[in-house]
């Protein structure tokens, strides 16, 4: 039998996926279905968009997000979420790191620079 | 909400609920609240099914499997597993938290206006790491606490000083406040005793309870 090909894909997302969080929030604050839509609206970044849910309460409890309850019109109050000092610290080292890594895997895998 | 009396959504929470188990409940609850959120808000967001589709399906279809999701919460802190699950040894070795807030409630809360000996009352019954014994025991010694002795002690001082007050406004108010700074010396050990004995009774509870945790 022919061994599977590999993908990396699913490492990247856990790498990765948390930051992107972090960058969708930016300076703005947003609640936790907002975040879950957009990234699920994304092309192979979240396959799964419950798993998100954990990933939010696990920023939350790291310090990289803060929440406050806020009223909403429809239905129940909802948990809005935010940058804190050490997210967005954390979001521009990663934006640093990123475009290096990015660079230096695309000379690799893909030298010409044509996808 | 009524888009999650689905019977599909009812089973996936089930699911949810059952494979998140091994996290702690307060960890368990906010999880599933927030995927019930999720679920209400997304069926609502897209609006009455067109034909041929199904958003319900299309909605847990997108959540991915409970166990997923669990495994997402599980994945990152081994605090997130509850210990009875066994991959750690319990942590609590002593009486934990509500323990120390029920008899530091019983001994001071007497002078938050009495309401935080209440306090300490509901939380000394709802421990399950005393014996009603010493539950009766910590009630009765002395109901509203320190602050018993200290307001008793107030009134003597009061009234004090050597030889009774030389008005007596009415008779059977004052001649309890009289003999008790008349008889001084046994009166000031009464006060003492009054104020030691809570405090005993709080310290023997407690070590008690340590006690009772440490064999487990």
């Amino acid at each position: 039998m022919v061994p599977e090909p590999r993908t990396a894909l699913p490492q990247l997302r856990r790498g990765v996926l948390e930051f992107c969080v972090l960058a969708l929030l930016g300076d703005e604050e947003r609640y936790a279905y907002d975040i879950v839509e957009e990234l699920g609206a994304m092309d192979g970044l979240v396959t799964s968009e419950g798993t998100i849910y954990p990933l939010l309460s696990r920023l939350r409890r790291d310090e990289l997000v803060a929440t406050r309850w806020r009223e909403s019109e429809q239905g129940p109050p909802r948990r809005y979420y935010r940058l804190t000092a050490t997210g967005t610290r954390s979001l521009a080292t990663f934006a640093e790191d990123w475009a290096r890594f990015r660079d230096s895997v695309d000379q690799l895998v893909n030298p010409r620079g044509t996808p | 909400m009524m888009t999650t009396a689905d019977p599909r959504v009812v089973a996936y929470l089930q699911r949810l609920e059952e494979a998140a188990s091994g996290l702690r409940a307060e960890r368990r609850a906010e999880l599933v609240a927030e995927i019930r959120d999720h679920i209400s808000s997304r069926l609502a967001d897209l609006g009455p099914p067109a034909a041929g589709e199904d958003p319900v399906e299309r909605t847990l279809a997108r959540l991915g499997e409970p166990e997923e999701i669990v495994a997402a919460a599980a994945d990152d802190a081994g605090t997130e597993v509850a210990p009875e699950r066994g991959f750690h040894p319990s942590p609590r070795t002593g009486p934990g938290g509500m323990e120390a807030a029920a008899l530091v409630l019983l001994l001071l809360g007497g002078f938050v206006v009495g309401i935080g000996w209440i306090a300490g009352v509901v939380l000394l019954w709802m421990s399950a790491r005393f014996t009603v014994a010493e539950k009766l025991l910590a009630t009765l010694v002395w109901p509203f606490g320190l602050a018993a002795p200290v307001l008793f002690g107030g009134l003597i001082a009061v009234s004090g000083g050597p030889g009774c007050p030389t008005t007596v406004p009415s008779a059977g108010q004052s001649v309890g406040q009289c003999s008790a700074a008349a008889a001084n010396p046994l009166g000031i050990a009464l006060l003492v005793a009054s104020i030691l004995a809570p405090i005993v009774v709080a310290a023997v509870l407690w070590v008690r309870a340590s006690r009772r945790a440490a064999k487990g």
